[in-house]
């Protein structure tokens, strides 16, 4: 499956039609019509909209659930539960969405050529480790007597981003390649977010938790350089360096 | 709350004001809203729809109502645009079409069991197995492909098991045609069933249609493609049960009437606040409706449009969990096939149907195969089972 980028069919840019794009110019494009709406209408209805907004929505109530025991989680209360909880959630999402992710790229590994430096086995691992990372952040959650299955104010927003990455990754006309920009983008934030959630354990007290955490971001770090170092391999193979 | 239908006037046309500000006012909160409010709001953009386009087509054949449709027509769109924006961006477009397809499981479960024909009522038990079976599709779909639970939507209310497999709901179009009701023998509440639905299910056929391209994976495409044929198809099926003898007039009074219905039924059970007002206001816009059509019917058919409505407002539609009564209908019904307007044994199924779905199915059925071995379960595929995660904490 090679996808060459052919050079000439993109008709995008104002020169594809410069007899068209000069008598578009000839015309001030200006509105005239006296509505009498201020100069800083845009910014200012926009603010009075955001100001009135209210949250997507609230963290779910910890109910509490049969038999639990907290052995290596500390109990949690008030905000800093509302905080923590969201942030769990969060990850859990998009660890969850991240190894469908890891599915469809593995489905574009499949149908392409043969790619020297990348093997169906890392990519297999990578797909593994972030079931483990969304299954400990599941047992969290659980031993905190918060249901997994929820889905928190930041995970929402988490779900709402990853949508791009799926319209990304999930197009067929889009090569192995060309889903390796998505992937870094997602690892890259994947990082970050491990590193934050860490923060919240140490700053909540829970060091079994940071410990657990910490060994997540271990290997997220690994899924990040990897993914730069296949990325790279593959930009300079299609420019010929 | 009772009311006369007739008697009440409602907001007069000319009071029917809105600002732009409030169209596009706040949207519900897609985690904290209960599932039923999320069920109304898109029903009752569904209902408006089919307002809409009911007195468009009217107009096209009554040019001396043209004007008085356009105004009655013009509340109608900023009705539907201020319940049709309170979706939330957050709710992408596989979430709702959850969401459309709980409406049609729950809604069509509600009219079935309020339906005094019983020719009628085996026509929506027949359609309801066939949406039941999208929803367990579509769950498939945002598990496998978005790696998030259609419980999050569903909240519980609504089961995901399959129903008469998608595979085998294509028909020939000669089998989508059921017999109608009689017009004067035929008891209001029928009638107002039947635009209900054909109401749910043309915008959920539009809304398919819409969105369908806009997926990227080509299996979530191919799954638009097929369950927006089956739509079409219950459109087909839903709409061939009125009488084709009812005058547009008729049809006009009891399209206001039933939105009037609808909009009871949503303020009888609405537990949102906000919400609930809006319901208010517009049920008695389409008071208001109402009485502008039933001036042009009398005066128009010389006749009383009491001899078309039902003598007092029917009970609600009620907005609760029906899933009781959708397992009774899937244990006892899920196997059974159309031949003309009749339901039959799968054997006595006419081959028309089976070539059709054949060819259709050459290559692949997406339906199928998004689905294959698909067993929902609690926070998708990939969760631990949650007794497990209970044995390792302990």
């Amino acid at each position: 499956m090679a996808r060459a980028q052919k050079l000439g069919l993109n008709k995008t840019p104002l020169q594809v039609h410069p007899t068209h794009a000069k008598r578009m110019l000839e015309k001030k494009s200006k509105s005239e019509t006296g509505w009498g709406e201020p100069p800083d209408a845009f910014e200012r209805y926009h603010l009075a909209l955001i100001k009135d907004s209210k949250a997507v929505g609230s963290v779910p109530i910890p109910g509490s659930v049969k038999g639990i025991a907290t052995t290596g989680i500390k109990k949690i209360t008030g905000k800093n539960q509302e905080i923590f909880l969201d942030k769990l959630g969060e990850r859990l999402a998009f660890e969850r969405s991240g190894v469908r992710l890891y599915d469809a790229l593995i489905l574009k590994y499949k149908a392409s050529e043969e790619l020297e430096y990348v093997s169906l086995k890392e990519l297999e691992d990578i797909r593994r480790e972030e079931l483990e990372h969304f299954r400990l952040l599941q047992e969290t959650m659980n031993g905190l007597g918060a249901d997994p299955t929820g889905m928190t104010p930041s995970a929402d927003l988490t779900g709402v981003m990853a949508l791009g990455f799926v319209q990304v990754i999930t197009d067929a006309r889009n090569d192995f390649s060309a889903c390796l920009e998505a992937i870094l983008i997602l690892e890259l934030a994947d990082n970050d977010a491990w590193l934050s959630l860490i923060e919240l354990s140490d700053g909540f007290g829970q060091e079994e938790l940071s410990k657990k955490f910490s060994n997540a971001f271990e290997e997220e770090e690994e899924h990040l350089l990897k993914v730069r170092s296949w990325l790279s391999h593959s930009t300079r193979k299609k420019a010929g360096l | 709350m009772a009311f006369d239908l007739i008697k009440e006037k409602g907001t007069p046309l000319d009071k029917q004001k809105f600002t732009w500000r409030e169209l596009a006012g706040q949207p519900f909160s897609k985690l904290d809203v209960d599932a039923f409010t999320r069920i109304r709001v898109i029903l009752m953009n569904g209902i408006e729809s089919e307002a809409l386009r009911f007195s468009h087509v009217f107009s096209r054949a009554h040019g001396e109502l043209r004007e008085t449709l356009a105004r009655v027509r013009r509340t109608e769109q900023h009705q539907q645009t201020m319940i049709n924006w309170l979706n939330p961006a957050d709710q992408s477009p596989l979430e709702t079409t959850i969401g459309y397809e709980q409406v049609a499981i729950e809604v069509t479960a509600a009219l079935a069991q309020l339906e005094p024909d019983p020719y009628l009522k085996s026509i929506y038990d027949f359609g309801l197995l066939e949406d039941f079976d999208h929803m367990y599709r579509y769950s498939a779909l945002m598990d496998r492909v978005e790696g998030k639970d259609a419980n999050n939507i569903l909240q519980s209310y609504t089961d995901i098991l399959p129903g008469r497999p998608t595979a085998v709901e294509h028909r020939d179009p000669a089998d989508d045609i059921r017999n109608p009701y009689e017009k004067t023998s035929t008891d209001p509440q029928s009638k107002l069933n039947a635009i209900t639905i054909v109401s749910g299910e043309f915008q959920t056929h539009d809304y398919y249609m819409t969105i369908g391209p806009l997926f990227a994976d080509p299996l979530a495409r191919a799954l638009y493609a097929e369950i927006a044929s089956i739509e079409e198809q219950h459109v087909t099926q839903y709409e061939s049960m009125m009488d084709p003898n009812e005058t547009w007039m008729e049809r006009w009074v009891l399209h206001e009437a039933n939105e009037a219905y609808n909009y009871y039924s949503c303020v009888e059970s609405e537990s949102d606040p906000r919400i609930k007002e809006i319901w208010e206001r517009f049920l008695e816009y389409e008071l208001g409706h109402l009485q502008v059509a039933m001036d042009v019917f009398k005066e128009l058919e010389k006749r009383d449009p009491q001899e078309i409505l039902p003598d007092k407002i029917p009970a609600p539609i009620p907005y609760q969990s029906q899933r009781d009564y959708v397992r009774d209908v899937l244990e006892s019904q899920a196997h059974l096939r159309a031949k003309g307007p009749k339901f039959v044994e799968p054997e006595l199924e006419d081959r028309r149907s089976v070539k059709y779905r054949q060819q259709l199915g050459k290559d692949g059925v997406p339906s199928e195969i998004v689905a294959e071995n698909y067993d929902w379960k609690p926070g998708t595929e990939l969760a631990q089972p949650l007794d497990r995660l209970l044995e390792k904490i302990a």
